[in-house]
């Protein structure tokens, strides 16, 4: 079970970045390695702290196990870059840690795998870029700000109310620049994955009682109905950089927010209604 | 390391364009030789045209035309025809639906009459596209499955600006053709309907989008990164798995110990990238048609977490009503008043 | 060849001129009005602040009259209907400040003959000295009836005028300024559902009214200089409980900012000039102008006087003049009942040195 038919033959030593052989084995379908250790480590260690933060009713008026309202929140804006007592945020930050240790983990994880598999390294840098949009939100932009307490609260519904309340700090955020273009990202995304599953979805299930197609086909395809088919590798590049660059811009347009621009976003504007081109 | 992970073609290979696999010519052909695009060979195909228009594809790109031309103009007369002026205000400029208080009927032209004809091509041109798109999938002997995602997408257009509208009662529910203007409606749309994140299907939407930009970055960069091996040629690994396949599996099997197979990849894509329209358009469908205030919707349904109090609740009741009697009457209505005309 | 040569080096300047131009640079200064974690935060530029500062400062008062003066302006000067409860001394060292605050400027149509004139100061044949009557009614009808709103610190001329004929940021009747009406004569702001389904109320509001909505309050946050937390927890902008008590402050403005828009601005319809009429405010003249509006002139396109909102007095800060008293130096400023009453400043009054920015 733990095994797919072929895949005796992949799994041999070596690859790893650390600690040698010391932990270079699997546990049923799971690497482990030593980064594998690190990432089970911060992983139970911060889940625990939030169920314990559940348990003592941590950011909440009252202790409440409902998983939608559980909220571990960041400290108060008055303790600054300091820490916080435990009940009072600083749980939020041991819990931060251990989310950063985890991810980071987690991602030299995935380059001990690729290593071991002969495989580029695409996937942990699109991975990181993933993680530097959390080290950015709870991270990077409360040092630029000045306080842990621009951190975003661990809670399903309070995370929400966070964004919520953060967007409204800018009165109108979608006209946040880099906002717009992160959506035009996603979007862009979402349409050209559903193009690409549907194009190998419909040459490999085909009409009845055809044969399967070829790339030809796929190529005429798109070419036929758009006059362009970007091609089998094209069509990887492309959806990597869409999603990386989604998130990328979302990275800059939360980080843009407060640090380097306090007002409304609407106002923003006015230098484009002010250039001295338009008289 | 960096000097080959497929980020880009270091050699294009040049051949004879491809006109693609023969289909059936009667009605219509195949148009505009192909050319070479150097730039666009550099990411990904070289290869521009040939293009098979088609008469649902030619009265598609009308309607669409006819459609971006009326909100254009449309934009053009908002600023007197001054050129400079609707470069300037492109972004502010607005084609707006009609009031509310028009209801379902027809307005005269200029108070969302030229709206209600755009949206009108709009969706002439959008469903005669979807005809086309399936046309061309029976045309070459494929499945329909990029047709049906498409119609998801419609679902979620449809819903916005004709099928709520109906049900409300009013075009003037639906989203106007501007830049700024549809993100005020939007901002608008979730303030009055009570915070649409407190909405399931909203959240369900954003999961399955953010989902889709997941998986594409987790399928792509998997695909790149064992391209060496042949894995983007997918057909191939799908129909007689090469090692290029086995290595992207046992990748995500040894990392989270749960893999796709080379299709069922593109099955989990599939699903993700139509519900995510499909979950959005539920989720406007039911807002002011069956729910209208999701913030309390999400109180009734154990949702909303109750954080400590910071401050002493407030009491709008402790501020007098002041008003005095109205000494001049304000004008009805401001568009189209004439000037001067306040008394 | 006459193509122009493309150089990538003039372009990345070009857009990190303007990145820039479009920028504060950190570090910011915040606070926080709400429970930690929730985004319940102003941010502030210092940098931007410290720019604007000196236009939010109080004018040194002039000397007092004398406090043994027991004669009575109304006795001496004619026509007084607004002051007469004033002595001699401190009738005139009103006239003097309102000069200053109002008319500082040299010129045909500055100092006393702005609203007087000369041969008989006594005349209201100037619409500027009916105008300044009704401001003065009006400032004391601010600091008597309204100090819910406006404390002890009370409102003088200057509190708008600034040294403005007109002060800045009036309103008029413009297709952008529908949302303003609620100044006025609009009563359907509020446009959320107090319960959860459609079947349970018949609330009509539409997303169109919604968007007034949205511009009135956009309009209030930004003459405060403050965002959308300031008063509300956005989760539920509607629910009281949930919100600080300065949306209780701000609906005590509203409704004094309609209950003197009504009484005391639109009385004066008749008493505008009509030569001031204001240009181009109207759709398709080029001044479309999202969030915005100002104008230095007492009447709008469509020929309406001019009308009160919050950026009037507040002119971008969440409190006029950041807080400083100003009214307490000015008997004139309070209405004759209430002259006897005038606050005076307290310990705790004193004029802040850094802003704060807590309520």
């Amino acid at each position: 079970m733990a095994m797919l038919s072929f895949e005796r033959k992949y799994r041999v030593r070596g690859g790893t970045l650390i600690g040698g052989d010391l932990f270079d084995f699997w546990v049923g379908p799971f690497y482990v390695g030593f980064f594998g250790v690190t990432t089970l480590f911060f992983a139970l260690a911060g889940t625990l702290l939030l169920v314990w933060g559940a348990a003592i009713g941590e950011g909440l008026n009252g202790q409440s196990w409902n998983l939608w309202q559980i909220s571990i929140a960041p400290p108060d804006l008055s303790y600054g870059l300091g820490l916080a007592p435990l009940t009072e945020g600083g749980l939020w930050q041991v819990v931060t840690v251990c989310a950063t240790g985890a991810f980071l983990s987690w991602m030299l994880r995935q380059v001990e795998i690729s290593r071991k598999l002969g495989m580029g390294l695409h996937v942990p840098f699109a991975y990181g870029v993933a993680v530097s949009a959390y080290l950015t939100l709870v991270v990077v932009r409360p040092m630029l700000l000045g306080a842990w307490g621009h951190g975003f609260p661990y809670g399903i519904l309070s995370h929400l109310d966070w964004v919520s309340n953060v967007g409204y700090q800018y009165l109108h955020f979608h006209y946040n620049p880099a906002h717009m273009i992160a959506i035009t990202f996603f979007f862009t995304c979402c349409l050209a994955l559903a193009m690409h599953g549907s194009l190998i979805l419909s040459v490999t299930n085909p009409k009845k009682g055809e044969p399967v197609k070829t790339s030809e086909h796929e190529n005429a395809f798109f070419r036929d109905t758009l006059g362009y088919s970007i091609g089998a590798i094209g069509i990887h590049r492309l959806g990597l950089w869409l999603a990386l660059l989604a998130v990328i811009f979302s990275d800059l347009c939360i980080l843009i927010s407060g640090p380097f621009w306090t007002k409304g976003w609407p106002e923003w504007w006015s230098w484009w209604l002010n250039l001295p081109i338009w008289s | 390391m960096p000097d080959y992970q497929n980020l880009w073609t270091q050699v294009q290979v040049r051949t004879a364009p491809d006109w693609g696999p023969p289909i059936k010519e009667d009605t219509w052909t195949r148009q505009f030789p192909p050319k070479i695009s150097y730039w666009l060979g550099k990411v990904g195909d070289w290869q521009v045209g040939p293009i098979y228009l088609g008469w649902t594809g030619v009265a598609s790109l009308i309607f669409g035309t006819l459609a971006f031309n009326i909100i254009g103009f449309n934009y053009l007369a908002q600023v007197n025809w001054n050129v400079i002026e609707f470069v300037r205000l492109l972004p502010w400029l607005s084609l707006d639906p009609p009031a509310p208080g028009y209801g379902l009927s027809i307005p005269p032209m200029a108070e969302g009459g030229w709206w209600l004809l755009a949206g009108f091509f709009l969706t002439v041109s959008v469903l005669l596209w979807w005809v086309r798109l399936f046309r061309r999938a029976r045309a070459h002997g494929m499945g329909n499955h990029l047709p049906w995602a498409f119609a998801s997408a419609i679902w979620l257009f449809l819903v916005l600006g004709f099928i709520r509208p109906l049900l409300m009662g009013a075009w003037g529910e639906a989203v106007p053709f501007g830049i700024f203007s549809h993100l005020d409606w939007t901002a608008a749309f979730s303030i009055r309907y009570g915070n649409l994140f407190y909405n399931p299907f909203h959240m369900l939407s954003i999961a399955f989008l953010y989902g889709s930009a997941l998986l594409f970055a987790m399928h792509g960069a998997t695909i790149l990164a064992t391209a060496k091996y042949g894995a983007e040629r997918e057909i191939e690994q799908i129909t007689d798995r090469g090692t290029g396949a086995e290595r992207s599996a046992l990748f995500w099997r040894w990392t989270m110990g749960f893999n796709a197979t080379m299709e069922s990849i593109h099955r989990w894509a599939w699903w993700f990238a139509v519900l995510t329209t499909l979950t959005g358009g539920i989720g406007i469908l039911l807002t002011g048609t069956v729910v209208d205030n999701w913030y309390l919707w999400g109180q009734k349904h154990g949702l909303v977490p109750q954080y400590p109090a910071a401050w002493e609740a407030a009491d709008p009741a402790t501020v007098p009503e002041r008003s005095g009697q109205l000494q001049m009457a304000p004008p009805d209505t401001f568009p189209g008043l004439p000037a001067g005309g306040a008394r | 060849m006459s193509m122009h040569r493309f150089r990538p080096g003039a372009l990345v300047a070009l857009v990190a001129a303007v990145s820039l131009a479009g920028c504060e640079l950190p570090p910011q200064e915040s606070t926080q009005n709400g429970f930690r974690g929730v985004g319940m935060q102003q941010v502030y530029s210092p940098e931007r602040l410290a720019g604007t500062a000196a236009d939010h400062q109080v004018p040194d008062p002039l000397a007092p009259s004398s406090t043994t003066d027991s004669s009575r302006a109304g006795d001496q000067y004619q026509n007084l209907q607004v002051l007469g409860h004033l002595s001699n001394g401190e009738f005139v060292r009103t006239m003097a400040a309102m000069t200053e605050w109002v008319a500082p400027k040299t010129g045909p149509e500055a100092g006393c003959v702005y609203c007087h004139n000369p041969a008989n100061m006594a005349s209201d044949e100037k619409y500027t000295y009916k105008v300044a009557k009704q401001m003065l009614k009006m400032t004391h009808a601010v600091n008597s009836e309204w100090t819910g709103h406006v404390a002890q610190t009370g409102v003088t001329c200057y509190t708008c005028h600034r040294g403005n004929q007109v002060p800045e940021g009036t309103w008029f009747y413009t297709d952008e300024n529908q949302s303003l009406r609620h100044y006025l004569d609009r009563e359907d702001v509020r446009v959320q559902t107090d319960a959860a389904l459609r079947s349970e109320s018949n609330n009509l509001a539409s997303v169109n009214q919604t968007e007034y909505t949205y511009g009135l309050m956009i309009s209030m946050s930004s003459a405060l200089g403050v965002n959308c937390t300031y008063c509300h927890n956005s989760r539920a902008f509607a629910d009281w409980e949930q919100s600080p008590a300065q949306r209780l402050t701000a609906l005590r403005g509203t409704r004094m900012v309609r209950d003197l828009n009504i009484n005391h601005m639109l009385v004066l319809q008749d008493v505008w000039p009509e030569a001031k009429h204001a240009k181009g405010h109207l759709t398709g003249e080029g001044t479309l102008k999202p969030w915005h509006v100002d104008a230095n002139i007492s009447r709008g396109p469509l020929g309406d006087g001019a009308k009160l909102q919050c950026s009037t007095c507040h002119q971008g800060v969440y409190k006029p003049l950041y807080g400083q008293p100003m009214a307490k130096d000015y008997p004139g400023m309070y209405p004759a009942p209430q002259a006897a009453e005038v606050p005076m400043a307290t310990e705790g009054d004193s004029m802040p040195t850094q802003v704060s920015l807590n309520p």
